[in-house]
């Protein structure tokens, strides 16, 4: 799982041995943006290769680039630097069939349950087959079915993004991008605006999901319990301009629940290992500690 | 109006029931009571113009009374029908083409940002211009029958529509048209399935705000220069300093104008139900 080995830059890169193609890689990547005519630099030479069918984490203090690695990954920003596969092509645009999940929903207010999740597929009926009745069709109704009872939604298909509960339309967010998304699926954040207890039942279900479906998933976030309990690895990120500070390999048994899997005493560990190596965010008040301090209680006994 | 919650207290059903009936009743007679006080107004109103307008001078204020007889007069010698249907007719042709012409410009320009960014501060600048300023030069231009009317009405229509569409499918969430892109839509199917519905609301607000716009648009046109509709028929009642004819000329364009609304109130409700 641990493929990547980053050497120093000024070394060169070394790719690592293919034992299998990885599903992701960037490779020495930076990212420039330009405010004002100021270049700001989000990513700077970084690199990475994601396993397939691996569960990665990234964390890193707010404004690290995390984000921009996910847009990188889509093809909806370019790199300004270096280059990015993705099953093997390089990334040179939007790669459509690429799950995305985001903090905000992208529900339309006005589907239903059962109509945004059928979405990708109405899309995807085209010509002749649209006029065929897409509405009819038992294949597209089987996924859209299949989908919603994934993420236990049934019973809710015809209630409006509105009537919901913040966790219900995650979840109907997470039914929408099983129906389109291939072999990746990408997540910035997904569980952000949720509260504790609704984080941690939809950390349960995910796990619970992708083990069954196992697609690649590289998961951002600036949570580091939430980073541990989910993935094979966690990318630490420094803070802008964002570099691959550390990898992370999780090695915490599965299948894991969210929730017991934090009181292993290789949880702490690990914990500690991340968090001595985050930086404080950007704003963070003069004359605090260059490095977080460890909260009380993270050490291990 | 039941709530298994409740049963837990201990309450009877009929006692929640009479609580329930308590509510509604209170709620039934604020209603009601706000209705009375609508009618109240409007009555004391009437009466207070019948008492005072006299006596301000019947060329000043008129009374309700003289204004009643002067729309009698006005539908029994068929100047009323003519009229209405003159001013109905400028104003029902300029409003769909005003409109019309709004959402597709405003489609077409929201779906550019070359053509967007280009014609920015013509638009802005053509914006500015009071429109009923350029009724003259539309006479110029089209002369003194149906058509300036209708040129007028459309134009300012067409702004409010124009903007509304522009806008509405401008702002439509950045961050869900990338998601339904990623889903494989194309551009069409983006307007399709997220741009126009996202911004129906917002066209329907030009559309409905488009409605006395064009009815301003007509009755200005006919004030330049016209030989009938309503606009034509207040002018004339004021030349001849019929008061009565002038209050008489208001409430029928008040009642047309409520009427349009409520008929584009009708179309929009309609429109959002059946998605």
């Amino acid at each position: 799982m641990t493929l990547p080995d980053v050497a120093p830059p000024d070394q060169g890169y070394r790719l690592p041995a293919p034992v299998l193609a990885p599903a992701i890689s960037l490779i020495g990547v930076s990212k420039y943006f330009y405010k004002r005519g100021n270049r700001i630099t989000a990513l700077s030479d970084v690199s990475l290769h994601i396993a397939r069918g691996a569960f990665v984490s990234i964390v890193g203090p707010s404004g690290c680039g995390k984000s921009t690695v996910l847009d990188l990954i889509v093809g909806s920003e370019k790199p300004s630097i270096g280059t990015i596969h993705c099953d093997t092509e390089r990334v040179e645009g939007l790669r459509v069939g690429t799950g995305y999940l985001t903090q905000r929903d992208t529900l339309l207010p006005w589907r239903t349950v059962e109509q945004n999740v059928r979405l990708p597929l109405d899309i995807q009926t085209r010509g002749l087959d649209r006029l065929r009745g897409r509405r009819t069709d038992p294949v597209a109704a089987a996924r859209v079915a299949w989908a919603i009872n994934l993420v236990g939604l049934t019973g809710f298909e015809h209630h409006l993004p509105d009537e919901l509960s913040g966790g219900m339309r995650k979840r109907a967010a997470l039914a929408q991008t099983l129906v389109y998304a291939g072999e990746t699926v990408l997540m910035d954040e997904p569980f952000g605006a949720l509260d504790f207890q609704m984080r941690l039942l939809m950390q349960a279900e995910l796990l619970q999901i992708w083990s069954t479906e196992r697609r690649t998933i590289v998961f951002v976030t600036h949570d580091i319990e939430e980073a541990i309990v989910l993935s094979d690895e966690v990318v630490i990120m420094s803070r802008r301009p964002g570099r691959v500070r550390d990898i992370v390999p999780i090695d915490l048994p599965r299948p894991r629940d969210p929730v017991t899997a934090r009181f292993a005493p290789r949880f702490h560990e690990l914990y500690q290992r991340i968090w001595s190596q985050l930086d404080p965010p950007e704003n963070a008040p003069p004359g605090a500690p260059a490095r977080a301090a460890l909260p009380a209680g993270a050490t291990p006994s | 109006m039941s709530d298994i919650g409740d049963v837990g207290i201990g309450l009877a059903e009929g006692v929640i029931r009479g609580i329930d009936e308590a509510a509604q009743r209170s709620e039934r007679r604020a209603r009601l009571l706000l209705h009375a006080g609508r009618i109240a107004l409007l009555v004391v109103s009437l009466a207070a113009w019948q008492y005072f307008g006299p006596r301000l001078g019947q060329i000043v204020a008129s009374s309700p009374i003289d204004v009643f007889r002067a729309l009698v007069d006005l539908a029994r010698s068929g100047a009323l029908a003519r009229d209405l249907a003159t001013t109905l007719e400028e104003v029902l042709l300029g409003y769909l083409v005003g409109a019309g012409a709004g959402v597709v410009c405003g489609a077409v320009l929201a779906s550019s940002d070359l053509l967007a960014g280009l014609l920015d501060p013509f638009i802005i600048a053509v914006y500015g211009i009071p429109k009923i300023a350029l009724g003259p030069l539309l006479v110029v231009w089209f002369g003194i029958n149906l058509a300036p009317k209708v040129a007028l009405a459309a134009l300012m229509t067409f702004f409010l529509v124009f903007f509304s569409t522009y806008q509405g499918m401008r702002n439509v969430d950045p961050d869900t048209v990338n998601a339904v892109r990623l889903m494989g839509a194309s551009p069409l199917q983006l307007r399709r399935y997220v741009i126009f519905p996202g911004a129906r609301a917002s066209i329907f607000l030009g559309l409905k705000l488009g409605v006395p716009e064009a009815l301003v648009g007509a009755i200005v046109g006919e004030f330049v220069s016209s030989s009938r509709g309503i606009g034509y028929a207040i002018q004339y009642a004021t030349a001849q300093l019929d008061t009565a004819g002038v209050f008489a000329g208001l409430l029928v364009l008040t009642i047309l104008s409520l009427t349009l609304n409520a008929l584009v109130n009708r179309a929009s409700k309609n429109s959002g139900a059946s998605r």
